[in-house]
């Protein structure tokens, strides 16, 4: 049995919407979509096998594809994280009643990213287990796994220059949000690292504009003087550190008293 | 002459038959003794049934079992099922002879219909009545003990799909028959169950019941039964690298108490290798501390891979350790690349870190350590800056590029300003100069590094303490007479005790 008439022309639908950059009718189109999938028997959960098995397969894991692919050039995270969802019984379960996608690694590598700017690098570790070989050699799997050694290692210059050297197009948004993090980082780790630094330096060191250095000293508390940042002004004194030592030592020894009691 | 040959032959041909009888009659023997050794286990069962204490079986019994390992044929356990199981469960009875006569490794090949020769006609009518009598009670268990018995001899000779079947109608057995005493043969089954899927490669299919057991176990009370199924669940999900869902499993379900010391060894390593997956390394490292040291020393399979983990969650850590510190004696030799790579990291050089990781791939991936190993990269670059850092007070930025191997000098500058943001390093760097001024360490004592250290010893030495006080266990029959006040003492004499008590508190 092929795929039946009404969930062919609302498949066309969405494909239009999505060729269109159509944001309100690909949601409309999508969640119709959904509703039709869910009739079919041999979609997981179900995972019923038949005839048409194979064909109704491959048209859910090509609908829910393009879904993820479309929602995030779109930045829309939370129905990113939906969508991936849907999509991963595709490729982890039925991986060996179905050929293999060609646009498997780059939405692997799309997930990775994406976990890598919001900062969940477990749930990136985790992921990246679940891989098969063949995926993890994949170009834009090893892209961004480069990203996340460099990020952990902190060669923060090359992320940088990265952008130039993405490897597909669905990357660069979220490579611009990366780099928004990487300055964050940056600005903390000078704040421990010099005493003082000269504004141009700064700003290269950031990579900012001069306009907004200012916006940078008034969030993290650095004062300008002479054409300096007067970055480690701001750190608070040891003296005020004295006192939690001093409570978390009573705990201690409270504790000890506690159990040499317990005992005699 | 004629006459004198052929006696000769004769004589030759009656030698030869006494030593065939010979030896039939010393197999024979040699089949009831492993027939008598199983029919003595079965008496333990009865006694554990009476008494209701499954304790017996889950020590005393399973522990003899093991050691009859080597010696169990398919006839004796056929022989040993027709004898017990004979007179006093027909449905029991049949029901293992209908599994057993479809297993390979001789257990086909035995002829089920002829039975056994009868030992005990010596003993009166009254002594084989009470036998029999002892023997209602223990069908069902012994039924299983069967199980699990022909389990172990075909688990030894490899024969995986007729490991699941029997299991599989042990299970059957199992989830009718509700009593705690055959909690301990179940968990047996369950993991033999569990091995036969791994080694055929099919896992996942068994993956559905072992959740159904485990929900069995919980609402039964059954906590060997629910220890030994949660390693078997996190082991089935760590085969396929779901670690978030393994995580999941874990955090909710684990027991608060383990009555098996093995279970809690393998609870564990898996719990270990989890928050070592998930980036907690210290807790994945007390936890595989606590692995190895619970592991008994027969392990060796089990002790090595703690150890390969062990190893890799201290580098991560960024502890350097040394051999002795990390492997025993005898595990040395197959920890080779690892070793390697502990080196590598505590060089601080990336070239030769990548070089060993690439070498030894292969070896990592088989482990299930590939991209933990991965990791590791940032972890040679920040020794290496520590090693520079306590070497020079100071030194420019452009040397330590040099040195790291990176390939320019912004590159420096942001890992060094990470690495003292992070605490690997106290330095400053001069940006203007380019030059990194590092503080050399100062008294240790003056911080509080001894305090903390102090405080894990003695926290250490209090838990071993109070889990042992709570792993007490009196002995049952001493406890009755302790119990019992002593029936001589008089009514005078109490109180005559009782008014000695308040003198002493009057004055």
């Amino acid at each position: 049995m092929t795929v039946p008439q009404a969930l062919q022309k609302l498949y066309s639908d969405f494909q239009n919407c999505v060729s269109k950059q159509d944001e309100s009718g690909f949601q409309a189109a999508l969640s119709s979509l959904k509703i039709e999938l869910t009739k079919l028997p041999s979609l997981p959960p179900r995972l019923e096998e038949g005839p048409g098995a194979q064909e109704e397969r491959l048209l859910a894991r090509d609908v829910y594809e393009t879904a993820v692919l479309f929602t995030s050039s779109l930045g829309d995270d939370a129905g990113f994280d939906r969508n991936f969802a849907l999509l991963k019984p595709y490729y982890l379960d039925i991986r060996d009643s179905i050929p293999a996608s060609e646009k498997e690694p780059l939405l692997w590598g799309l997930r990775l990213l994406m976990l890598l700017v919001q900062n969940r690098i477990a749930e990136f570790h985790s992921t990246l287990e679940l891989l098969p070989l063949d995926v993890v050699s994949a170009t834009e799997v090893s892209y961004v796994m480069e990203l996340e050694g460099w990020m952990m290692q902190g060669s923060y210059a090359n992320i940088g220059s990265a952008k130039s050297s993405a490897v597909s197009p669905y990357y660069i948004p979220l490579l611009d949000r990366i780099v928004t993090t990487v300055r964050n980082e940056v600005a903390s780790c000078s704040q421990a690292a010099y005493k003082k630094l000269r504004i141009e330096d700064a700003q290269k060191i950031l990579d900012i504009r001069a306009d907004e250095v200012d916006a940078y000293c008034a969030e993290y508390g650095w004062k300008k003087e002479n054409g300096y940042i007067l970055l480690q002004q701001s750190m608070q004194q040891d003296a005020l550190q004295g006192l939690p030592e001093a409570e978390r030592i009573i705990h201690n020894c409270m504790q000890y008293a506690k159990e040499l009691e317990r005992i005699i | 002459m004629g006459k004198s040959n052929t006696e000769e032959g004769d004589v030759a041909m009656t030698d030869a038959n006494d030593h065939v009888e010979k030896t039939n009659k010393e197999e024979d023997s040699k089949v009831q003794t492993i027939q008598d050794k199983l029919l003595d286990n079965v008496r333990l069962i009865e006694e554990a049934v009476k008494e209701k204490e499954p304790r017996l079986i889950s020590s005393r019994l399973l522990r003899q079992t093991q050691v009859l390992k080597g010696e169990l044929t398919a006839e004796g356990i056929v022989l040993f099922v027709q004898t017990y199981l004979g007179g006093v469960g027909e449905t029991s009875l049949e029901r293992c002879q209908n599994v057993l006569k479809e297993c390979g490794h001789g257990f086909s090949e035995v002829d089920y219909e002829s039975k056994p020769e009868e030992m005990e006609q010596e003993e009166d009518g009254a002594t084989q009545k009470k036998k029999k009598k002892k023997a209602e009670i223990a069908v069902i268990e012994a039924e299983l003990y069967a199980y699990v018995v022909a389990s172990m001899y075909l688990v030894q000779n490899k024969a995986w799909s007729d490991v699941l079947r029997v299991c599989q109608v042990g299970v059957g057995v199992l989830m009718e028959h509700n009593t705690r005493i055959v909690d301990p043969m179940g968990a047996r089954l369950y993991s033999y169950m569990s091995l036969a899927s791994e080694k055929m490669g099919t896992l996942s299919q068994i993956r559905g019941m072992l959740l159904q057991l485990y929900r069995a176990a919980v609402l039964r009370h059954d906590s060997i039964g629910q220890e030994t199924l949660l390693n078997l669940l996190l082991r089935n999900y760590l085969h396929y690298k779901l670690y978030d869902q393994a995580e999941a499993l874990r955090a909710k379900a684990q027991p608060e108490t383990y009555k098996s010391s093995a279970q809690h060894c393998r609870l564990l390593y898996y719990h270990g290798r989890i928050q070592a997956v998930l980036l907690e390394y210290s807790d994945a490292k007390e936890a595989l501390v606590q692995a190895s040291r619970k592991a008994p020393l027969a392990a060796k399979g089990f002790r090595l891979q703690v150890a390969k983990w062990l190893i890799v969650v201290r580098l991560l850590l960024g502890e350097v350790p040394n051999r002795s510190e990390v492997a025993p004696a005898d595990l040395r030799s197959m920890m080779h690349p690892y070793f390697e790579l502990a080196k590598a990291v505590g060089a601080g050089d990336v070239n030769v870190f990548m070089e060993v990781a690439s070498k030894y791939q292969s070896s990592f991936e088989s482990d299930g350590l590939r991209h933990v190993v991965a990791r590791l990269r940032a972890n040679v670059i920040r020794s290496g800056v520590r090693r520079i850092a306590t070497a020079y007070s100071r030194i420019s930025l452009s040397d330590i590029s040099n040195k790291l191997g990176l390939t320019n000098v912004s590159d420096a500058e942001y890992i060094v300003s990470k690495a003292i943001r992070d605490g690997g390093i106290t330095a400053e760097l001069d940006h203007e100069t380019g030059i990194m001024t590092c503080s050399s360490v100062t008294d240790v004592y003056s911080t509080d590094e001894p305090l903390n250290a102090f405080h894990a010893r003695i926290a250490f030495c209090l838990d071993v303490y109070n889990e042992a006080y709570k792993a007490i266990r009196h002995d049952p029959k001493a406890r009755k007479t302790w119990n019992a006040w002593p029936k001589d003492v008089e009514e005078e004499d109490i109180e005559a005790i009782l008014e000695d008590f308040e003198d002493y508190f009057d004055e």
